[in-house]
């Protein structure tokens, strides 16, 4: 699998610019997050007010905000949310997700039809929503932040992975593999678990993508963290009054990184879809499940 | 039992499911809040009165599994409870915004449309050249926009900038009054009233809203037209077309029919995302409708119009749904495929 | 002289080991005349090239096929280099192409009746109830029974023999001057295939029109044909009367193919790999051959007396 990986990596490398493009701008990002301490001593926190709302110069590039913060250190700090809320929801979400689709797409029957019909009334309410409802209830924390999208995300690698695991079953695989004397365990870990994964690996950085979409919606919103963070979305929210006055920096600087990043991420997700390994159609695609999709053919959800 | 009537019956067996389900998630939204449910519901501060209210509405003595019942009950029956913050019937607040949004949302739908299908078109048939990649390559940057921050980025260029455009103080001019309610919508009924100077301001109000919807959504579409598109250039009947002699013309009507049911279930699946688009949209722009309502609602931890908000936006998403299905349902009785 | 296809290549694009686009030989110069009148039989194996030197020439190649070379000339004009407007008003109406598997290829979303009007309102301005008698007309004279009540009937509402006769129809409606049939019989059953081949052969002895049969039956060939072009990797390996060709096949592929094949009408088409072009290596046919020698590592010309050709140096052929 480890192998395979590699080698996907290196087609991408060689054949879609696009991709390695967003390879290039996704490690930019995160070696500007490492480097900035050093390389960009302006403190993220620290409030000058002398400095209050200056333009783009050359001693501040991206400006400063209504603190006299310096927005460029702001944005690069940012891109840690970027990087970590995204993560670990996806974590979440393949914990979760992956066990059940395995079991419902294994299982079958009674079980495979509830999920998905729970799936799908859940489904109904829109994704992007229905997290942010659940953190403004939960309460303003990123633990709870990574929850809500975590469990959102976990419904669509559920149905991947269970569509995946159907394929495979249908085809024979899972047949021949428990004639041959497999115990369960070992069919599921050794071949199963691999496969499955690799086909939806491009489902990754579109979730990921999505994550940082509901994120920055819950920040700009103001109900992501109660303390005042480089998170890009809560950035927007103070520099929106900012925006009004003439002061675009504020706004416009953390909007373009959110845009970026998450271009990267879905530039990505389309390569690996195009070039990793074939995948069953997934019936999720057409539910406007969160940031899913196949094929051009499938809808995209935006949120 | 017959068969269709028997289709028929659990067809709506499966609905009854779904808005349960639905029912549960919002009534587990509150249960997992932080925080007592009644303070959740009533606000930072209900008063004894209030309190003893709630309690015995909701049941909230009761175990839980009975609270979700009576809730179910309560919702079922129209009963969307009371926002703590204006005092009013959280289910009277939705309906009375909701025109705005649907509002919104037509408008978007319409122009995202009439944008997307050309350009998808064009792009199907200029299969990878360079204009197709810019198409392909402009759309995935329109999927990855935040809805909120393009709403910014024209509102920064054509308000604050050109001065084109009216300052986002939602669906009129603050010094005009609203024209009396007749379909719902500021500019329609403005039109009808014959008030033009109504009319003209709820239409100068639409423009930037509508036109940031109908550019994320048509992102999105174009890419769905120009797949839905491919596939039909790829089926045999359009090469054996093409043998016929068709010419350019008669072969794209030919595709775009065939592309029709993609389209149309790609639309009625973005359909949920839209209603996100628009909430946000609304927010930014101060808008008025169910979006901005909710929004805020969370914003201000007003849990029982946010429980009302996700109901609504459901309930939304599987009209959408409906409509779609008894559409195809209809073409397929004209059509009568196999 | 109809049709002349002369030296026609045409590549396919195919992914290499690094995943960029490789172009591969798929047809290494074709050559085959139709006279007016006459009926060619386009024959070779599975993949040998037969439907795509089609699709060539009537500029239908698929996205991953290109045009390298050559000229079909047509009434003295070059198909390949028409602009591809001028290629609608042939498609169709000078050319006819049948079409093989017409339940897949006849557009779903119309009923038939009127994809017969349309595909003459299309070529030149019609009124809507002449171009519906027509459209009735040839159906009866498909063999159609009931054809205006046929005229109503969605593709996948009719029998695979009613849909062929449908497809043949389409394709004469318009009077063409050559009509193109690639595999019109594949999928039907013995009876329904010999009934669509005899409708086929007659109408074009009615009409004294060319034609080109495309398949893999030589059965159908020697009943149906007049010139046989045998295909191998490709390439045109042997041309010419059925009668002499098969009587004393030049080309050892040809000669192959004659012993393998069944003595009567009947099924053919043994899926075999198709060989891979290696252009560098002299004949293509050299792996299999039983009497190649080092003489066969240079490409064979065309060797040949008038009208039966073959690509082999040791085509002996009689003389006619």
């Amino acid at each position: 699998m480890i192998g395979g990986m590699l080698r996907l990596l290196r087609v991408l490398a060689r054949r879609r610019m696009g991709a390695a493009l967003a390879l290039v701008v996704l490690v930019g990002f995160a070696l500007a997050v490492l480097a900035r301490p050093v390389a960009w001593p302006y403190p993220p926190g620290a409030q000058q007010a002398a400095l209050v709302l200056q333009g783009p110069s050359l001693a501040h590039p991206l400006g400063t905000d209504g603190n006299g913060r310096d927005v460029l250190a702001r944005v690069i700090d940012g891109a840690r949310y970027a990087f970590a809320v995204p993560l670990a929801a996806l974590a979440l979400a393949i914990l979760i997700g992956a066990p059940l689709g395995l079991a419902a797409g294994l299982g079958g029957g009674w079980f495979d039809a509830f999920l998905s019909r729970i799936f799908q009334g859940i489904s109904l309410v829109p994704p992007l929503l229905l997290a942010m409802a659940l953190v403004a209830a939960m309460g303003p924390s990123l633990r709870h932040v990574v929850f809500a999208i975590g469990l959102l995300e976990a419904i669509v690698f559920a149905r991947a992975m269970r569509d995946e695991v159907r394929a495979l079953h249908e085809r024979g695989f899972v047949e021949a593999a428990t004639a041959a004397g497999n115990p369960l365990h070992r069919l599921v870990l050794v071949h199963l678990l691999p496969n499955t994964l690799a086909r939806i690996a491009g489902e990754i950085p579109r979730q990921a993508a999505w994550a940082l979409g509901v994120l920055a919606a819950m920040g700009f919103v103001g109900i992501a963290t109660a303390a005042d963070t480089t998170e890009w979305g809560s950035m927007i929210r103070e520099g929106v009054e900012h925006l009004y006055a003439g002061q675009w920096w504020v706004v416009v600087f953390p909007g373009f990184a959110l845009l970026v990043f998450g271009t990267a991420l879905r530039v990505l997700a389309e390569s690996i879809d195009e070039h990793g390994p074939r995948r069953a159609a997934s019936g999720a695609m057409l539910a406007g499940v969160p940031g899913q999709s196949a094929r051009a053919l499938s809808p995209r959800g935006a949120a | 039992m017959e068969r269709p009537v028997r289709a028929l019956l659990r067809r709506i067996g499966v609905g009854l499911f779904l808005a349960l389900v639905v029912v549960f998630t919002s009534f587990l939204l509150v249960k997992l809040g932080a925080g007592p449910t009644d303070v959740l519901l009533g606000g930072p501060s209900p008063g004894v009165e209030e309190r003893a209210q709630l309690v015995q509405d909701y049941g909230l003595d009761r175990p839980a599994f009975v609270q979700l019942v009576r809730y179910a009950i309560r919702v079922l029956g129209g009963e969307f409870g009371r926002s703590w913050l204006t005092s009013e019937s959280v289910l009277d607040e939705i309906l009375h915004r909701l025109p705005a949004t649907l509002e919104l949302m037509l408008y978007a739908i319409f122009l995202g449309t009439l944008m997307a299908v050309p350009t998808g078109m064009a792009a199907a048939f200029a299969r990878d050249t360079a204009e197709d990649r810019t198409v392909r390559g402009t759309s995935v940057l329109g999927e990855a926009m935040p809805p909120f921050f393009l709403a910014l980025l024209l509102l920064l260029v054509f308000f604050r900038w050109l001065d084109i455009a009216p300052a986002p103080s939602g669906r009129i001019s603050i010094v005009l009054s609203p024209p009396p309610t007749i379909t719902g919508s500021y500019f329609i009924d403005a039109f009808l009233m014959q008030d033009s100077i109504a009319a003209r301001s709820a239409l100068a109000q639409l423009v930037m809203p509508v036109f940031t919807l109908a550019l994320m959504l048509g992102a999105s579409l174009t890419l769905l037209v120009r797949g839905a598109m491919l596939a039909q250039m790829d089926a045999p009947h359009f090469v054996y077309a093409r043998a016929q002699g068709m010419s350019r013309e008669m072969l794209t009507i030919i595709a775009l029919r065939g592309a029709l049911p993609a389209i149309g279930g790609g639309l009625a699946a973005q359909s949920a995302a839209l209603l996100s688009m628009t909430a946000l949209v609304e927010y930014v722009f101060a808008w008025g409708g169910i979006g901005q309502y909710g929004l805020e609602a969370m914003a201000k931890a007003d849990f029982a119009a946010v429980q009302g908000f996700i109901l609504a936006s459901a309930a939304i998403a599987a009209t959408v749904h409906l409509l779609h299905a008894v559409i195809r349902r209809l073409a397929r009785i004209r059509i009568r495929r196999a | 002289m109809l049709l002349d296809v002369q030296d026609l290549r045409v590549d396919r694009i195919v992914t290499g080991p690094q995943g960029e686009p490789v172009p591969e030989p798929a047809l290494a110069g074709v050559n085959f005349r139709i006279v007016k009148g006459r009926i060619l039989g386009l024959v070779g194996e599975h993949a040998a090239g037969k439907s795509l030197a089609a699709s060539a020439i009537l500029g239908l190649l698929r996205p991953s096929a290109r045009l390298v070379g050559g000229r079909a000339l047509f009434e003295g004009q070059d198909l390949l280099r028409m602009s591809e407007s001028d290629l609608t008003r042939v498609r169709g109406a000078r050319i006819g192409f049948v079409v093989q598997s017409g339940h897949a290829t006849l557009d779903p979303n119309s009923r038939v009746g009127a994809q017969l009007v349309r595909a003459q309102s299309i070529h030149r301005p019609i009124v809507k109830a002449e171009a519906a008698w027509r459209a009735e007309t040839i159906m009866s004279s498909m063999g159609i029974p009931e054809p205006r009540l046929r005229a109503q009937a969605w593709p996948h509402e009719l029998t695979p023999g009613i849909v062929q006769r449908v497809v043949l129809g389409l394709a004469l409606i318009n009077e063409p001057q050559l009509l193109i049939a690639d595999e019109p019989t594949a999928g039907l059953d013995i009876t329904t295939q010999v009934q669509i081949l005899d409708l086929l052969h007659l109408e074009l002895r009615r009409r004294r029109i060319g034609g080109i049969i495309i398949t893999r039956d030589l059965g159908v060939v020697a009943q149906y044909c007049d010139d046989i072009a045998v295909m191998y990797a490709g390439q045109v390996v042997e041309q010419g009367p059925v009668m002499q060709v098969f009587a004393r096949p030049a080309h050892p592929f040809t000669r192959s193919m004659i012993s393998d094949a069944p003595e009567r009408l009947g099924i053919a088409g043994r899926q075999i790999v198709p060989p891979r072009m290696e252009p560098e290596q002299g004949c293509s046919y050299r792996p299999r051959c039983a009497d190649a020698t080092e003489r066969c590592l240079v490409a064979p010309p065309l060797v040949g007396a008038g009208v039966h050709a073959a690509r082999c140096h040791f085509a002996r052929i009689a003389a006619a």
